[in-house]
């Protein structure tokens, strides 16, 4: 209990010491200009007792953890150059077999020099993330823009052994948008070394290549379609062909939401994922509810699939601080009968975030 | 005989300040002189101010605004981009973190906002309908009416 409180303290002293100062800077000049922005998110997780597999189960626990973004943008002319710093600050858990604390680390998340030739011609190096679905160039800031916990094909719950249904990061992108007074389409051609391994290098010979297009139309109708295939794994996966399709429509208030991508794998048995999310704006709060859905059929506990069912809401004090609160249920598809393990998941979540 | 002189009086006068407090409140948005178009729709000015149209054709657009505390910022922003100027700063502190894209740049008063486009034909900015009234190498391209 001792270290919650510390955890906490520290949490909301650092918290405090960062807002007062507010150090979001910008300098600028006719000529150069660089902003130097970030947030904070402090969140608490509450998971109930679940199944890690068809015979193994994990109690509850409770998480007290912390996560900060500083980004580093700077333009000049037709360049930008981009520096995205991550601070896992690390976590508490407490519950688990023995209270578990998890020491954070800091990360280059990505780095890329940009060179605008031309509105419809954009010329991105580096390693950054991939454009890949409506979340995963912008997944490390989520918490700014949707729900704090990610739909299932971006990130997985904790008893999948499996990885996240979207690419590793591309390291060369041709990219660019063509519009007209009332659509526009954006256009992004990558490639990439795909994973590399724990010490940053490529795995293989082989070089994973992709695209998306994403139409925008009247009412703010946009409609994505993504691809990327690559070989990390020859083994194990094969040749991959991650595929994925993506739809947003707002519409007065409402904002409608909805995604589905297939890893099709020669050596692995297909994956999929959707989900569908409904927020509705209504003054400073957002709330929502949504479906999400995530299959494995290589997986033993994902063979028949698993349901999340969610439901919260965000509040927005104002342009620094935005508060959030969700609901999860998750109920695996138990078409065989698991040996007397739960074959549902409860999960609670709240965050605090502090933009500078 | 006095009473003509009285309404000549009064006519004159009229005619002299008349223009001036009819476009007082008119805010102008004012490119160089070389600027391709001769005129826009509000809502293409929505979209420059917004950070979703960066080009003129070939031409790289430099944006300018005027200091948040000014009374033409926080009418240009309501009435243009339709929001509240506290919404409009919170609308780029995200797209910093979603595209790295900056604001536009903030210049002090109109003047300086003049000085900007005259020597920049990419730059677009605005400033009441008197204050361009007459500045060479410019040209205004859209009037929002006042009240």
């Amino acid at each position: 209990m001792s270290k919650n409180v510390i955890s906490l303290l520290l949490f909301f002293s650092m918290l405090i010491g960062v807002i007062s100062s507010a150090f979001a800077v910008t300098i600028e000049s006719e000529e150069i200009r660089l902003g130097i922005n970030g947030y904070i998110n402090g969140h608490y997780t509450y998971m109930g007792k679940m199944a890690m597999s068809e015979t193994e189960t994990v109690p509850d626990s409770s998480t007290f953890g912390t996560a900060a973004h500083l980004l580093f943008n700077a333009v000049k002319n037709k360049l930008r150059v981009n520096l995205n710093l991550e601070f896992d600050n690390g976590a508490f858990a407490r519950g688990l077999e023995s209270d578990d604390e998890v020491i954070g680390a800091l990360g280059i998340m990505e780095t890329f020099g940009e060179y605008t030739v031309s509105e419809p011609f954009q010329v991105r190096i580096g390693n950054f993330l991939t454009p890949f679905g409506i979340y995963n160039q912008i997944r490390y800031i989520t918490p700014l823009f949707a729900p704090v916990v990610l739909p299932m094909m971006y990130s997985p719950p904790e008893n999948y052994k499996g990885k996240p249904l979207i690419p590793a990061n591309v390291n060369l992108m041709l990219f660019g948008r063509y519009s007209t007074d009332i659509t526009s389409i954006d256009y992004y051609l990558y490639g990439g070394n795909g994973e590399v391994n724990n010490f940053g290098n490529d795995k293989n010979k082989d070089k994973g290549l992709g695209g998306r297009v994403k139409l925008t139309l009247p009412y703010k109708l946009k409609i994505g379609g993504s691809y990327y295939t690559v070989k990390d794994d020859p083994d194990t996966e094969g040749r991959e062909g991650l595929y994925g399709i993506d739809f947003d429509i707002t519409v007065r208030d409402l904002n409608l939401q909805s995604e589905y991508a297939k890893d099709d794998a020669e050596e692995h048995e297909d994956r999929s994922a959707y989900y569908t999310r409904l927020t509705y704006s209504i003054g400073k709060f957002a709330p929502f509810v949504g479906y999400d859905y995530l299959k494995d059929k290589g997986d033993t506990l994902f063979d028949h699939g698993m349901h999340r069912y969610s439901v919260g809401t965000g509040y927005t004090v104002n342009n620094y601080i935005t508060l959030k609160g969700e609901y999860h249920y998750h109920r695996i598809d138990d078409k065989e009968g698991l040996m007397d393990v739960p074959d549902d998941i409860q999960m609670f979540r709240t965050a605090a975030i502090f933009i500078f | 005989m006095k009473m003509l002189k009285g309404f000549l009086l009064l006519f004159l006068v009229l005619v002299w300040i008349f223009p001036v407090s009819a476009f007082a409140d008119d805010i102008v948005v004012i490119v160089n002189e070389h600027y391709p178009l001769s005129s826009v729709q509000l809502s293409e000015v929505k979209k420059i101010y917004l950070g979703e149209k960066k080009f003129e054709g070939n031409l790289q657009l430099k944006v300018l605004d005027q200091r948040s505390s000014s009374t033409i910022r926080t009418k240009f922003i309501t009435e243009v981009i339709s929001i509240t100027p506290e919404a409009y700063y919170g609308y780029w502190l995200k797209k910093f973190f979603q595209e790295g894209g900056f604001p536009p740049l903030v210049k002090d008063n109109s003047l300086e906002v003049i000085d900007a486009v005259i020597k920049d034909k990419g730059s677009i900015g605005y400033t009441w309908r008197e204050e361009a009234k007459g500045k060479n190498s410019i040209k205004i391209i859209l009037i929002i009416k006042g009240d």
